[in-house]
């Protein structure tokens, strides 16, 4: 229950910084991308939907690096440790806190689609209702590693590789690097390469495109094993953030 | 004697920074009872600050042994439930309310709903918040951050409390009202540590001292005593030539050639009179000489200082 305060005051946070005015801004951006790009297009919802994709992927790359460190230099963090609390449990609460704005702005972000096509006439898919939430557990491997990374790294640092730690776009590098290599050395490589991606937290593997989403829709099966995936990397995100953040004068 | 509730022996605590030394607490012995009110006084850099922060395992120690609640190193889970701590200078999430940041601080305390609505309001006003509690926190002048401080360190009703220099930043009618809210849950059996180094008030609340002098504890124990030891009932007596003053064991020099002994009371007074007389010698004045914390704290410093 304690992990649900720190959440409540995180979203707290993020209205009184107007993170929550930000979110409705990059609503009304979407849905002027809808109602501009979409027009004519085929398949016109993909282009909004690729760029709110983006953007909540930003989104949680920032919240990942700024959360802890916010509440780090106004010493709430500090007198949050003196409560009968655990670190891990303030992290995760961040987290969750995260989680939540990400889910609103989600949810924003898929209504601005929609009435975005409405008004335009465009057609409509299922797809277009739950494909920003279905996104919402890589996010949160995301933005619990880029948490991680900020309490070992330097902010700027942690986010720009962030921007890099894609591991499906890592794996293709890997597999690109392999086929120039001797075909010994080549394969070792590649099968590095597969123990590495699943070794790696799952922060693109899922972020399938739009119109992926749309034409083979993902089994239940699998984004439910996404799903217990991406909890239990945000759990070891912060335990290994907490350990990390031990050794450091708070 | 009641529990003791926080222990020291021996702690040392030294910081490092760009290769100098600064030793902020050598071999600090002392110990806090249930039920007590302690006042840790010192001057500034003390170490008074540190030595909370380190009992609260805020702060590593390099030797020696603590004891929070009995225990070597209880978990921040047990410790921080039963005891709150007032920090040095609090600080908080500026855009939050007053109110708002009780109501964080008490969730995280485990409080239920009804009992922090009822707390969130008593504290504020207690402290005398109630017409900016809705204000944002960032707003808030210097001594009403503290108020909130001080809200916040009382709204679970710890069995403990450690409170940095809590009147600091305060008009008078501040400081009287929180010396009366302290008063009240000394009254109530709520154990309290202060630092502070206004005597003062230290002296109007606190039932027991100790007094830290760069780092080192230079007297300990309960007000009274430390301050009859040094005062009390004085008698001024002149002595003939030729009498030896050892007869007097602890007989001082006063001025005017005079000596100068504490009695305990007035039998005693009669019985060293009959003793003086006996020894050819006269009283001269009989006389309660009061020290106050202030000229007590003084002799410790100036005290400590000649040491060195
Ligand atoms: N983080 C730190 N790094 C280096 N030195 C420190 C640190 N914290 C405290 N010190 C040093 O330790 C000594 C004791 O400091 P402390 O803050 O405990 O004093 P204090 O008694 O609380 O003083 P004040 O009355 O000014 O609050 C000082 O010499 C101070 O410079
Ligand atoms: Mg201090």
């Amino acid at each position: 229950m304690k992990i649900l305060a720190v959440a409540r005051f995180t979203l707290l946070r993020l209205w009184h910084t107007r993170y929550v005015l930000a979110a409705a801004v990059l609503c009304l951006f979407i849905f002027g991308v809808q109602s501009l790009a979409g027009r004519g297009v085929d398949s016109s919802l993909t282009p909004a939907n690729t760029v709110a994709m983006y953007v909540s992927w930003l989104a949680a790359i920032w919240l990942g690096i700024s959360l802890v460190q916010a509440d780090r230099q106004d010493g709430t963090l500090r007198s949050t440790l003196t409560r009968p609390i655990s670190l891990v449990e303030v992290l995760l609460g961040k987290l969750l806190g995260g989680l939540l704005y990400l889910t609103l702005l989600a949810a924003g972000m898929t209504a601005a689609v929609m009435l975005g096509a409405l008004t335009d006439h465009a057609p409509l898919h299922w797809a277009a209702a739950t494909y920003q939430i279905h996104l919402l557990p890589v996010h949160l491997t995301v933005m619990a590693l880029s948490l991680l990374l900020a309490q070992v790294a330097p902010r700027f640092m942690a986010g720009f590789l962030m921007l890099f730690a894609r591991d499906k776009w890592l794996l293709e590098k890997i597999t690109e690097l392999a086929g120039k290599l001797t075909a010994m050395a080549g394969d070792t490589l590649t099968g590095l390469g597969r123990i590495l991606f699943f070794l790696l937290p799952p922060t693109s593997r899922f972020y399938l495109s739009y119109s992926d989403f749309a034409d083979h829709s993902l089994p239940a099966s699998t984004y439910l094993l996404l799903l217990v995936f991406s909890v239990h990397y945000a759990i070891a995100a912060c335990l290994l953030a907490a350990w990390a953040l031990r050794r450091q004068e708070l | 004697m009641s529990e003791p509730l926080v222990e020291l022996r021996g702690v040392t605590k030294t910081f490092r920074a760009r290769r100098t030394r600064v030793t902020a607490l050598h071999e600090a012995t002392f110990t806090v009872r249930r039920g007590d009110v302690f006042g840790l006084l010192g001057a500034n850099g003390a170490g008074k600050t540190t030595a909370m922060r380190c009992l609260l395992g805020l702060s590593r120690i390099d030797g020696g042994e603590l004891r929070v609640f009995g225990r070597a190193h209880p978990n921040r889970r047990e410790l921080f439930g039963r005891a709150a701590h007032l920090p040095e200078e609090p600080q908080m999430f500026a855009g939050a309310s007053g109110r708002e940041t009780l109501v964080y601080h008490g969730r995280l305390c485990g409080l239920d709903a009804r009992t922090l609505t009822r707390r969130v309001g008593e504290t504020i006003e207690q402290v005398g918040l109630v017409e900016a509690a809705d204000r944002p926190v960032g707003g808030y002048s210097k001594g009403m951050k503290q108020r909130l401080g001080i809200a916040a360190a009382i709204l679970s009703e710890p069995e403990i409390i450690f409170l940095d220099e809590p009147t600091r930043g305060l008009d008078p009618i501040g400081r009287r009202q929180v010396r009366d809210l302290l008063a009240a849950l000394a009254e109530r059996g709520v154990t309290l540590f202060l630092n502070s180094h206004l005597l003062g008030e230290i002296e109007r609340l606190c039932n027991r001292v100790a007094i830290l002098v760069r780092g080192e504890v230079r007297a300990e124990g309960s007000l009274a005593d430390l301050l009859t030891a040094k005062a009390g009932l004085f008698v001024r007596f002149a002595l003939p030539d030729g009498v030896d003053p050892a007869m007097f064991p602890g007989a001082e020099h006063a001025d005017g050639g005079l000596w100068k002994l504490a009695v305990t009371d007035t039998a005693a007074l009669a019985e060293l009179a009959g003793r003086i007389a006996v020894a050819g010698g006269r009283v001269v004045a009989a006389q309660t000489e009061r020290v106050d914390l202030e000229d007590f704290f003084l002799q410790v410093v100036r005290a400590a200082e000649e040491e060195k």
